[in-house]
């Protein structure tokens, strides 16, 4: 029986002919594509990446073209003679590595204050219990809905008052334990688990011991989001610096770059090299601390 | 090994609720105690305060003699597992077992033989490199125990910590850690919810309601002669059934009666006992195994109980039968049988065994003892028709 069902059915199907039989070798890759539903979200994202990068790129290709070539084609996407001279114009003609430095010294120390400081009163408002506590938290919180250029004005005088005027005190110590991150703290470190700190208690930890041997290993996601944000803050920081700096050589980068439209007028390229050379110490963050900051953003506020 | 006392202990939020009060009770040394109610009745609260890790309002605890209201944790020699487990999940097994004893500072070569002493009481010497995260339910209970073992304390606190385990699994450990206290012979205080872990591993029953102990007793002796309806409900399972009703004076003597419902001649032993409470409300109390066992049905005088089944549970072994009459329902505990939902029932009571509770007080009414010694002669005087 099944087998003259078999040769009844066999001419039927030869009328159709697979599409093996025509070499499109693409249509056998789209067929075993899996995701083809989602064949709309990959072009949006696509697309909105390639038009997130192009800047980037452009700066990038631009960094690396000489003044003559710049100069023949107002906008090129491509470079046909790379030089390193728009870099060397860069480092010898400016105080951009200077300013790197000053710079980094700035970033490092308000990093630092931050991953020291901030979840220490993160886990104060999380795990302690103090009188006032809810509305101590709640002040500090409202004081995140100033907008920053209203405290611009006070700040300064207050700067000026301590003699801080030209020194690198105002862009570091005001921003020492950011609200921002105390907050974020707070946030991640009331989702580790209350008995973990009563074992620690039991097993004889003083109360500092349980937070820098039990919470703070347990805080790394959250210290590489503190490390990340604040650094990046302080780096691209541009405000504070042109308000408070006077002295040339104390120049942060941000400043050194908006010098360069004056200084180079024109060279775009010197410009471009100047913005690129500043992303580096982002970019080198990010791809050391990729894994941390993935897990740090996705579950902020989660334990592991 | 240590002898624990707890003299009026209370804890008081301040705002005039304690979650516990005027706590009394004397743990001996090498005892397995357990304190079980239901949730928030402040059996955590109170191992927390014998653990240092909540203040004690009023009263004293005494560990040994030495009064140990406002002493650290870590100076009153206790070891806790914890419910979660509680393990730091950032250091290995043999780290985490290892962490009170550097804190201490003991000798390396002492902390390494004691953690692996414990993991091999344990079995898990093989998981002393492990992450917690790697270890499954089971492992990480047996990790907990292992941490609080090394520390080789006076007192062991126990608290809820089969209540994320399996059912299987928490049978296993149930039967583990009592077979290691056996072992070890260290002080014990388990609290749980489960009234099933309290009788089956506790030396002594504490039981607690709304932050205060109802009862001290052993196991059997809560189970038989609970001191309320409260114990009497909360202990067992399924649960007393209870039938509330009057005693009354009857031309054959004095009754339990339910309007439109159970009427039940009281035995001449109670006859006494019904004269000095007089006329009035009160409860009876009927464990479910008392309706419809074989014992019962074995006597063909026996009152019967009927009802209707609502539900049935077979466990196997037994069946669980949850009956509707008119004024009440009631489970009964029998055996396998060919029983159907619906289905119209005459259970014959075992009536040796009846509770009574005062309705208002809900005090338990001494009388069990009375009727137990008359027992079996006296189970004629129940009319056969007296339940219906």
């Amino acid at each position: 029986m099944t087998v003259e069902k078999n040769i009844q059915t066999q001419p039927v199907s030869l009328q159709w002919p697979r599409s093996e039989a025509i070499p499109r070798p693409w249509l056998g890759l789209w067929r075993r594509w899996k995701h083809k539903k989602l064949i709309w979200v990959y072009l949006v994202l696509g697309g909105s990446a390639l038009f997130l990068a192009l800047p980037f790129y452009y700066m990038l290709v631009t960094s690396f073209q000489s003044t003559a070539d710049l100069a023949r084609n107002e906008i090129s996407l491509w470079v046909t003679h790379p030089t390193l001279d728009p870099l060397r114009k860069l480092l010898d003609g400016t105080r951009y590595l200077g300013a790197a430095w000053n710079s980094l010294i700035i970033a490092a120390l308000s990093t630092i204050g931050n991953i020291f400081l901030c979840p220490l009163a993160g886990y104060a408002f999380a795990k302690h219990k103090f009188p006032g506590r809810d509305q101590l938290f709640f002040v500090l919180l409202s004081t995140m809905m100033v907008p920053g250029a209203v405290l611009l004005v006070p700040s300064f005088l207050l700067a000026r008052d301590f003699g801080w005027i030209n020194s690198y005190l105002p862009l570091i110590v005001p921003g020492l334990a950011s609200i921002f991150f105390v907050f974020l703290s707070r946030q991640f470190i009331s989702k580790i688990p209350k008995d973990l700190i009563q074992a620690a208690r039991v097993d004889g930890c003083s109360e500092l011991r349980i937070y820098f041997q039990i919470i703070l290993p347990l805080c790394r996601p959250l210290l590489a989001s503190i490390g990340i944000l604040s650094f990046l803050g302080s780096w691209n920081g541009f405000i504070g610096p042109m308000i408070y700096l006077l002295d040339e050589n104390k120049y942060t980068i941000p400043l050194v770059i908006s010098m360069l439209q004056g200084r180079f007028g024109g060279q775009e390229n010197v410009q471009m090299a100047g913005s690129l050379l500043s992303i580096v110490p982002a970019l080198l963050l990010f791809f050391i601390f990729q894994k941390q900051i993935v897990s740090s953003f996705a579950n902020s506020g989660l334990k592991e | 090994m240590a002898h624990l006392s707890l003299q009026g202990i209370s804890k008081d939020f301040g705002n005039g609720s304690f979650a516990v009060k005027n706590a009394q009770l004397d743990v001996e040394d090498g005892e397995f105690v357990v304190l079980v109610g239901p949730s928030g009745c402040g059996k955590s609260t109170l191992l927390n305060m014998i653990a240092g890790l909540e203040e004690i309002t009023e009263g004293s605890l005494k560990i040994n003699g030495k009064l140990c209201n406002d002493l650290p944790s870590k100076d009153r020699d206790i070891a806790m597992v914890f419910q979660n487990y509680a393990l730091y999940p950032h250091m290995s097994v043999a780290k985490n077992m290892a962490f009170s004893l550097k804190l201490r500072k003991v000798e390396k070569s002492e902390i390494n033989r004691r953690v692996q002493e414990a993991a091999r009481v344990l079995d898990i010497s093989h998981l002393l490199d492990r992450l917690p995260k790697e270890l499954s339910g089971g492992q990480r209970q047996r990790v907990a125990i292992g941490r609080a073992i090394v520390r080789q304390p006076s007192i062991f606190l126990f608290d809820e910590p089969l209540s994320n385990l399996d059912a299987k699994l928490r049978v296993q450990m149930r039967v583990e850690i009592r077979d290691l206290h056996h072992r070890l012979g260290v002080t014990a205080i388990y609290v749980t919810h489960d009234q099933t872990e309290a009788m089956t591993m506790g030396d002594r029953i504490v039981v607690m309601r709304d932050g205060l102990i109802q009862q001290t007793a052993k196991p059997l002796e809560i189970y038989n002669h609970p001191v309320n309806r409260f114990v009497a409900g909360f202990i067992g399972s399924p649960a007393m059934n209870f039938f509330e009703g009057q005693l009354a004076r009857t031309d054959l003597g004095w009754a339990f009666h339910q309007p439109k419902g159970i009427h039940l001649s009281l035995p001449k032993i109670l006859q006494a006992f019904a004269e000095a409470q007089g006329e009035g409300p009160i409860t009876l109390g009927l464990r479910p195994e008392v309706i419809g066992s074989a014992q019962a049905y074995r006597d063909p005088n026996a009152p019967k109980l009927h009802g209707k089944i609502r539900v049935i549970e077979p466990l196997g072994a037994e069946t669980y039968l949850y009956c509707d009459s008119e004024t009440s329902n009631w489970t009964a505990r029998v055996e396998q049988g060919d029983w159907s939902i619906g289905q119209n029932v005459a259970l014959p009571l075992l009536s040796t065994r009846l509770h009574f509770f005062d309705a208002k007080t809900d005090v338990s009414l001494p009388i069990e003892q009375q009727t137990n010694a008359m027992a079996t002669s006296q189970m004629g005087i129940f009319n056969e028709d007296t339940f219906a």
